[in-house]
């Protein structure tokens, strides 16, 4: 039985991404049994999903795809609500008792509907609904 | 008569064949096997399907480690990934170092041969992804990448200090399981699919490469870590030559019986 139990996706303006703002997310990570450290938590946004207003660099906003830990995820989700224009969905990764895996727990801003399977595609086609957002898919060289 | 007996069953022992036969192997990592596989880079507490895999045991004793040590970019193990069998899944931000591997397959200098084979099955062939590099921690943007293009195509490319070079496949990528075998001389290169050929001795020579980087699931070179993986990655092994054609003939097979993936 595994304690990682939700996955979470996040989407933050990329000017949030701050080292004061790594450094918080880094904590609720570490603090909460990721087994790695701050130092290493506090790279989180250095492969995040790069998604922009327009499709043109510069990106504008970093969307994560992370497993979370039951303190995680509420320390997150509180976190990720204290941002502007954030906007979080929690799903289930397994064990859950009452939801099979890949459904949709919570979200804010009342996206998605509850119980129903909602994937990383999901969350993108909501974010494009309501923000206008797309993933950038010709990133390299 | 026990002792006639034990030896035998000694003589008649028949050995498993494996990717560890292969002269040349620096790196293999299988995620099917649990007792490799762990939650954190420091292996401290063993990876289950569900979890995320924070370090991979190097099969091939050469003690090149992969591990991630950032939880949101950890790939998650995955129960009947890939027909059946446990894989890793990597989300488009997810990917595993293992630095060590460039020196171990011997990549800087010139005209520097290497072989990577790996089970890999795509979510999605719309953008590029690379499924293995080298790269360079500082400087500039020096690599080799064996990837998918957004075509898409099998592709390989590296880069030096000036320029780019990039050998793409007429074969297509698609989401079902493949064996793949990329075989760099140094100055050519072939790729195989499933056992079939699909790039065959193309002409690929780039200028002296520093090499001291290796990523599984992106492309990591100086400052850019881009091209992520988006599917599964059953099983990956990284040779320091170019093994022969019926050398990768073989290893496809043996990989195929495994993965229950149908091979020429």
């Amino acid at each position: 039985m595994s304690d990682w139990k939700w996955r979470l996706y996040f989407f933050i303006r990329a000017i949030d991404a701050t080292a004061e703002n790594r450094q918080v997310f880094a904590e609720i990570f570490t603090n909460n049994g990721s087994l790695e450290t701050v130092e290493n938590e506090r790279k989180i946004a250095d492969s995040a999903i790069k998604l922009s207003t327009s499709g043109d660099l510069p990106a504008q906003v970093f969307g994560i795809n992370t497993l979370v830990k039951a303190d995680m995820r509420t320390a997150l989700q509180a976190f990720i609500d204290s941002l502007p224009q954030s906007r979080w969905y929690a799903t289930a990764n397994g064990d859950q008792p009452n939801y099979a895996d890949g459904c949709l727990i919570a979200a804010n801003d009342g996206s998605g509907v509850i119980g129903q399977a909602f994937t990383w595609e999901d969350a993108l086609a909501d974010l494009f609904t309501e923000r206008s957002l797309r993933v950038i898919e010709t990133e390299g060289t | 008569m026990g002792l006639l007996y034990g030896a035998r069953r000694s003589l008649l022992k028949i050995k498993t064949p494996s990717l560890r036969d292969l002269y040349g192997l620096v790196g293999e990592y299988d995620f099917s096997v649990n007792a490799s596989l762990y939650q954190d880079s420091a292996l401290t507490t063993l990876a289950a399907p569900t979890t995320p895999i924070g370090g991979v045991v190097d099969l091939s004793r050469s003690g090149n480690i992969a591990t991630q040590t950032t939880t949101a970019a950890k790939p998650t193990l995955t129960a009947n990934a890939i027909n059946g069998r446990q894989a890793a899944s990597f989300d488009g931000g997810d990917y595993l170092t293992c630095d060590s591997l460039a020196a171990s397959a011997g990549v800087s200098g010139s005209d520097k041969p290497f072989t990577v084979a790996a089970v890999v099955q795509f979510t999605s062939v719309a953008a590029l992804r690379a499924i293995f590099s080298f790269g360079r921690a500082t400087t500039n943007d020096t690599y080799h990448v064996f990837r998918i293009t957004a075509t898409p195509n099998w592709s390989f490319s590296s880069a030096d200090d000036t320029d780019v070079g990039n050998v793409d496949s007429a074969g297509t990528p698609n989401t079902s399981p493949h064996i793949i075998c990329c075989l760099f001389s140094g100055t050519t290169i072939s790729i195989l699919i499933d056992g079939i050929t699909v790039i065959n001795e193309a002409a690929h020579d780039v200028g002296t490469l520093t090499l001291d980087q290796a990523t599984i699931g992106a492309l990591r070179t100086y400052q850019n870590l881009i091209q992520l993986m988006l599917g599964t990655i059953g099983q990956l092994a990284v040779l320091n030559r170019r093994i022969s054609t019926p050398e990768a003939m073989w290893a496809t097979r043996l990989l195929g019986k495994k993965w229950g993936i149908t091979t020429a």
